[in-house]
């Protein structure tokens, strides 16, 4: 041994040196980021349940089927030229942007052209990327908050199990599909944190504007909630206006530039050119559309259903947890007993005395504010005064209740269990252990029930459309020829519709538009009738065409074998027979039924009809409810929508002989006109008399049966009669060839049009802003005509009709100053990082 | 001095405190109400902001969990209800209106004993639509 080799009890000494040292550090390391532990399980937790989503797989969720199915029109109109922004054929043309989920499509479909990513798989990556990561983002927001480091991580791991969730809950995505939330589940709390980072002076404005542009984009009610919840951390906390102002009008201007070229067109769509105007809507769905009343608050209080499961599911639910699945999430699966309700319940004390901590004087406000605006504005008048409350649904308000409920579940959490923890900590030696023991006991109990529950959500909710059928279906439909016109094709599925129209659009089959039904000739408009029926389809079905339809069983039967004069059979019945599993599927039907015609011929005269957006709904539900079978008949007026203050520009008083003037808000501006239609012999209907014009004034009968002789009703139209007795609705009146200038564009039609009789002709769409037509390449005015037909009326003639949507130019405004934003906000970012590193190399 | 200390720690307080105060303690008066005493009446449709173009309207309204008679009061432009234009018991939860006059505003209320429900209202276009 050499006397320099030191001897074993200084190695020995100096190795648990190193050991103390190593553990002081790890010690360190855990105490600095140990928190992040646990929203780190949480996300690996979720990962490991839901990565059977990573892969062109269809969910069962019949919500997220049906995003599914519009990303596939957007990404089926960018392949032939068509503005995102504008109609792409769905859902009664409506502008998809216009919905509330316009990042979540964009980046999908954005990704999936670019890089060659199955839209599917696209679609569930961002899922699950955005659902796994959302711990974090709500961890950072407690922790911008002032919770413990500790309280934050439990709050980040606590959250994936939220019933409906704020957008962190495997339930909330995979029952009820919110998938498009996911974005906002993610950046909703991230934009919380950093909002209050921005007001404490930490964090930029520009980066707070991007993230609240990101969660608005994302669900537009995020932005209401990230409003709601940034005003109320103003009001409760220290932050003052004077110290914030530049950095809050930054923020405001910034926001609104990045987000405006989408919420301003939103916000015109939905005040305007809703199918249905919410104050009809809402007064009816009462807990879907505006709140629960008070009693019923304080059941869901009392029995922890707000927090937790319904104890009991299926049939054997009681009133109440029906009522409860109703409000919250369309019925969860999972029974889970009210420990959360407890544990927020644990955390309101917990907060009433720490009222002085401005992060638990905000959650507790935040919970007793979204508790009411969960009650509504009928019991907390206050509320009626918020912005946009009248659009907010109470079972959205779950979400809020959540993102604070949570925060406070977790510091009830972290107070108790530092509470055992300090007091182990400070007795005798012989009861220290055996606490500790039971203290890492608890937790581990808890944490794994936690866990557990994470992967049993994923268990339950995630099931995996059997693709078989769908398979099979779109082989059939493969088989259809390419007509050169868009057609209507449906089928049977024994699951929700929207699941197979979203199939059919994957495999590049357009998804449906709700117009196509009922132009198409007798044969298949009994078809119709027999499958889909009144009930189903409501006032509108008769307007539309059908041109493929189908159906099973007993409902068929009639139909398979029918016969015209000639011997032929009247519908064409397409692949059936056995699938390719072998099963037999000669049930499974489908018709063709199509003519050649998507622009449709309608034989009555026009009427002239200025109203409101309240009165012009009821007059085309009402008019379809009443002519839907006389489509054919001359007599059958076709009421033609023209803006108050617009009629003379309208050139439609020459051809009609009635007018109906319901909206008198701009009659001066129409009073010449309306004189000149009068003395022309034109009669004038109208609610109240007009000066100086010979008005018919309706009081007590019906709109309808003011109108001249010729234009009413000739037949009753009782349920128990043929509801449609003419071989062919009209179709024949005009020769109509139409051309597709682009491929199977939803924003461009063209036509040729040769008629002997002025005519008015209707296309399925439905009439928003941006939609021309030329008319022999002439401006020619449209009008929206009955429910959702964009209808123009065409001189007798040969004529060429070009319908083309156009982006309005204020929408184009807005999309620039959006990049305008983005660019500001990138600058300021490559700013930072620049000086950044120049200021690493001055150091060095 | 000494009073403006005051005024200034009385402005920081009720500036952290009021609102929280506000929202948490409306919140458990009415809850606590709720539960001790019940639920009135509560009207629901229509909502508020609504204007009808129809000559009728079906009122709609929640019963609460109170089993006292409940009287229906309509006011037409008058929100003080001094002189109502209809008063009469009700036992369901629906009522309509009839020849309703338009350019008017209607609040109705629903009266169980001398506890009144918070008022609702509606307007009627000036110009009704018999459709």
């Amino acid at each position: 041994m050499s006397i320099s080799e030191p001897t074993s009890t200084a190695k020995r000494t100096r190795r648990a040196g190193r050991l103390v040292q190593a553990f002081r550090v790890l010690r360190g390391v855990f105490l600095s980021y140990g928190h992040l532990l646990l929203p780190a399980a949480a996300a690996v937790l979720t990962l490991s349940s839901t990565y059977i989503l990573l892969g062109p797989v269809l969910n069962r969720s019949g919500d997220n089927i049906y995003h599914l199915m519009n990303e596939y029109a957007l990404a089926y109109g960018f392949r032939y030229g068509d503005n995102p922004f504008g109609p792409l054929g769905l859902e009664f043309g409506i502008p998809l942007m216009r919905f509330y989920q316009c990042l979540f499509y964009l980046l999908n479909v954005g990704v999936s052209i670019g890089f060659g990513v199955d839209l599917r798989t696209m679609h569930n990556v961002t899922i699950v990327v955005c659902f796994a990561a959302s711990p974090f983002a709500y961890t950072y927001f407690l922790r911008k908050l002032g919770l413990n480091r500790w309280a934050a991580g439990i709050g980040g791991f606590l959250s994936m199990i939220s019933v409906a969730a704020f957008g962190n809950s495997i339930e909330a995505y995979h029952q009820a599909g919110i998938v498009t939330q996911s974005l906002g589940g993610l950046f909703f709390p991230w934009f919380m944190g950093n909002f209050i980072g921005m007001l404490r002076g930490e964090n930029r404005a520009s980066t707070t504007a991007f993230l609240f542009a990101v969660a608005f984009l994302s669900h537009a009610i995020m932005s209401v909630f990230a409003a709601f919840g940034g005003a109320l951390y103003f009001l409760v906390s220290d932050v003052g206006l004077r110290r914030n102002w530049k950095r809050m009008a930054a923020f405001g201007a910034i926001g609104i530039a990045l987000v405006g070229f989408w919420v301003l067109p939103f916000l015109e769509h939905t005040y305007e050119k809703r199918a249905i105007p919410d104050s009809i809507i809402r007064g009816r769905g009462v807990h879907w559309f505006t709140s629960v009343s008070r009693s019923e608050l304080s059941m869901v209080l009392r029995t922890g259903r707000l927090l937790d499961d319904p104890p009991r599911k299926g049939d054997e639910r009681d009133a109440d947890d029906k009522f409860m699945d109703k409000i919250s999430i369309i019925g969860t699966l999972k029974t889970r007993p009210p420990v959360f309700t407890l544990l927020t319940g644990f955390g309101c004390i917990v907060a009433l005395f720490g009222l002085r901590r401005t992060s638990l004087r905000f959650l507790l406000s935040g919970l007793a504010f979204s508790l009411m605006l969960f009650a509504g504005p009928d019991d907390f008048r206050f509320i009626h005064y918020l912005p946009f409350i009248k659009h907010i649904q109470t079972f959205r308000c779950t979400y809020l209740v959540e993102f604070f409920a949570f925060g406070l579940a977790a510091a009830a959490v972290e107070t108790a269990a530092r509470s055992f923890f300090d007091f182990a900590r400070t007795r005798r030696r012989f009861l220290r252990y055996p606490l500790f023991a039971f203290w890492i006991t608890a937790i581990a109990v808890g944490a794994s029930w936690v866990g557990s529950e994470i992967l049993g959500l994923g268990e339950v909710h995630l099931v995996i459309r059997d693709q078989t059928i769908l398979n099979q279906m779109a082989d059939a439909i493969r088989a259809v020829p390419d007509r050169g016109y868009p057609f209507r094709m449906d089928v049977v599925y024994p699951g929700r519709r929207k699941i197979r129209h979203a199939w059919l659009a994957a495999y590049d089959f357009h998804p449906y538009c709700t117009h196509w039904k009922g132009v198409g000739a007798t044969p298949g408009f009994h078809l119709c009738t027999s499958l889909g029926g009144m009930t189903r389809n409501g006032n509108f079905y008769a307007l539309a065409g059908v041109r493929y339809v189908a159906g099973g069983g007993d409902d068929i039967k009639p139909f398979i074998d029918a016969k015209d004069d000639e011997g032929d059979p009247v519908l064409e019945r397409y692949p059936n027979g056995k699938d390719r599993d072998g099963k037999d599927n000669s049930w499974h039907a489908v018709f063709g039924t199509g003519r050649d015609h998507f622009l449709r011929p309608l034989v009555g005269e026009p009427l002239p009809v200025v109203c409101t957006d309240a009165q012009w709904i009821w007059m085309a539900k009402s008019w379809s409810t009443r002519f839907r079978n006389k489509l054919w008949d001359p007599n059958t007026p076709i009421p033609m929508r023209i803006e108050a203050g617009a009629l003379a520009e309208s050139g439609l008083l020459g051809p009609a002989s009635a007018l109906m003037y319901l909206d008198h808000a701009r009659l001066e501006e129409d009073r010449q006109a309306i004189s000149g239609f009068a003395a022309e012999g034109g009669l004038v209907i109208s609610p109240a008399e007009i000066d100086g014009v010979e008005t018919k004034v309706s009081g007590e009968t019906t709109l309808w049966d003011m109108l001249p002789f010729h234009m009413r009703r000739t037949r009753s139209n009782r349920p128990s009669e043929l509801e449609r007795e003419e071989l062919d609705p009209g179709l024949e009146l005009a020769d109509i060839i139409s051309f597709q200038p682009r491929g199977r564009t939803r924003q461009l039609f063209a036509y040729d049009v040769d008629t002997l009789e002025p005519l008015v002709l209707v296309l399925p769409m439905e009439l928003f802003d941006g939609w021309h037509l030329e008319l022999d390449g002439k401006e020619h005015p449209l009008f929206a005509t009955g429910p959702d037909l964009i209808g123009v009326h065409v001189p007798r003639g040969a004529h060429r009709l070009v319908f083309r949507w156009k982006m309005p130019a204020r929408h184009w405004a807005m999309l620039i100053a959006a990049f305008a934003g983005l660019a500001l906000v990138l600058g300021v970012w490559a700013r930072a990082i620049f000086r950044r590193a120049r200021g690493r190399r001055e150091l060095l | 001095m000494q009073r403006t200390g005051i005024l200034i720690g009385l402005a920081r307080f009720v500036r952290r405190y009021l609102v929280a105060v506000a929202l948490i303690g409306g919140l458990l008066v009415v809850l606590v109400q709720v539960d001790l005493f019940g639920t009135g009446p509560m009207p629901q449709y229509p909502p508020e902001g609504y204007t009808s173009y129809k000559t009728q309207e079906s009122l709609q309204w929640e019963k609460g969990t109170r089993e006292e008679e409940i009287v229906l009061q309509v006011s037409i432009d008058d929100p003080s209800f001094a002189a109502p234009a209809l008063e009469k018991k009700v036992s369901g939860t629906s009522h309509s209106l009839n020849k309703l006059e338009g350019g008017k505003t209607y609040y109705w209320r629903l009266m169980q004993g001398d506890r009144p429900s918070p008022v609702a209202t509606f307007k009627v276009s000036k110009y009704n639509v018999h459709l």
